[in-house]
């Protein structure tokens, strides 16, 4: 017996408890997200919710700051801020539209069961991003190309939307349809891609630039700035 | 007072199934058609102010108005069809269901509108300012906002295609009425759209909220002498 319990590993939490503490939410939802969403149907769940919360804007500002370390000094700080920033402001823009499209596609869903969904959307978001982390520190102190740690970053943030995506999509049990998620998601880049440009430069700032650049631009044209190779591509990072 | 909004917007939301049968059996139907017709004018108002306020926000009070005034509009205008239509298909509808019915579809594509509202109003904001060099932005914004309508009223008209489920004899008579409606919702709501215009606001032309030759010829005549028939004489010459 006593063998027996060297060799088990230790018992896996009872799906019925919620997780205590600040990592193992996280951790919970990464392993079993459908914990969450069981638990969340009889039980209060809004101190797991905040919890996340709390977790993805740390590890945004953690994946924030290996991004500004492709220009380095002060733009690793510039970075950490402005990625929650591009994170929340997303999420805060299309919550409504997530709600009215699930609803009217048939999920039933309550107020609270609908941030406890958004909490582990940001959360699994953070995550992924976290897992994204050093490959993102990895290229961004070994590259002085700017349109490639940008599509480096879209690659990173789409897939981490797939997961956060599938996660949405299988806590509203398959009711609101998969077509009506894959809608919301593409809505969902869209705007993030434009918070990113409101909050722009977050890679790479100019000397003398602002920490926030003034002028309207739509995030295409953002974009097509930092692929076109007609224009300097080649930044001059962590001078 | 904030309870009764929500209730209201639950009723379009959540709710949806209990109202389908409430129209179905013929219950509280004027309360339920004051409740939608409510929750339409509010949705399509919000929405409306952001789809004008990139011109000024003189064109978003306008927008405010005239949006909601749009829809209204295109349901009174085909609503007697609608009704005749589906009772020449043989199926069994009053003039008030389809009526409550027509203002369930535009509550809920209202609601879809209001919740897409932060996202327009993000990039109507971040949109280059209007002035004469920015006819590429209001083309954009001009399709965006056309397309993102014409969608959100498609999605709308899920309640109608579910009530005629429930209460035509078959698929194919329920389809037949599905298609009429939505056919000659789109005709007239095109023409009342091109009438009620701008909602944008063109960048040559001052804020007003009609235009002055607004009744002086039809949309689809529109369509006809400036676009097709042109494009047709270029291809061919």
């Amino acid at each position: 017996m006593s063998n027996e319990s060297q060799i088990m590993p230790p018992p896996s939490p009872v799906p019925g408890s919620a997780p205590t503490g600040f990592v193992a939410p996280l951790v919970e939802l990464l392993q079993h997200p459908d914990r969450l969403m069981a638990r969340s149907r009889d039980t209060d769940e809004l101190r797991t919710a905040l919890t996340l919360f709390i977790g993805s804007l740390v590890c945004a500002a953690a994946y924030g700051a290996a991004s500004g370390c492709f220009q380095g000094g002060w733009q690793v700080l510039a970075s950490t801020i402005k990625a929650p920033l591009i994170l929340y402001g997303s999420v805060a823009l299309c919550a409504p539209s997530l709600f009215v499209f699930s609803s009217l596609a048939g999920a039933k869903l309550t107020w609270r069961r609908f941030f406890i969904i958004l909490a582990g959307f940001s959360g699994l978001l953070g995550l992924l991003l976290v897992g994204f982390m050093p490959i993102s520190w990895l290229f961004s102190v070994s590259s002085n190309s700017i349109s490639f740690v940008v599509w480096l970053h879209i690659a990173a943030w789409c897939t981490a939307l797939f997961f956060a995506g599938r996660f949405v999509s299988q806590s509203l049990s398959d009711a609101a349809g998969k077509a009506t998620i894959a809608l919301w998601l593409v809505l969902f880049l869209a705007v993030s891609f434009q918070v990113a440009t409101v909050v722009r430069p977050v890679l790479w700032r100019a000397p003398g630039a602002p920490f926030i650049e003034s002028g309207k631009k739509f995030f295409t044209e953002q974009l097509g700035s930092a692929m076109d190779p007609a224009e300097p591509n080649e930044c001059s990072p962590r001078q | 007072m904030a309870s009764a909004v929500v209730d209201r917007f639950a009723l379009v939301l959540g709710h949806q199934e209990d109202l389908l049968l409430d129209i179905a059996e013929r219950r509280q139907l004027v309360q339920h058609w004051a409740t939608l017709a409510g929750v339409m004018v509010a949705g399509s108002s919000v929405y409306g102010a952001v789809l004008g306020y990139w011109r000024s926000p003189q064109m978003g009070a306008y927008a405010a108005i005239k949006l909601p005034l749009l829809l209204a509009s295109t349901s009174l205008v085909t609503m007697t069809f609608n009704w005749i239509i589906a009772v020449a298909l043989g199926i069994r509808v009053t003039f008030l269901q389809v009526s409550v019915l027509t203002t369930a579809a535009l509550a809920s594509a209202s609601l879809v509108l209001l919740s897409l509202s932060p996202v327009a109003l993000l990039f109507t904001l971040c949109a280059p300012a209007p002035s004469e060099h920015a006819r590429a932005t209001h083309n954009i914004l001009f399709v965006t906002h056309t397309a993102l309508i014409a969608t959100c009223g498609l999605v709308g008209t899920e309640a109608l295609w579910r009530f005629l489920r429930s209460v035509a004899r078959s698929a194919g008579e329920a389809r037949r009425a599905y298609v009429a409606w939505i056919a000659m919702f789109a005709f007239v709501g095109g023409e009342l759209g091109w009438l009620l215009r701008p909602f944008v606001g063109s960048i040559y032309f001052p804020v007003v909220f009609l235009r002055g030759e607004a009744l002086q010829r039809n949309v689809y005549e529109f369509i006809w002498t400036d676009i097709l028939r042109p494009g047709i004489s270029h291809l061919f010459h």
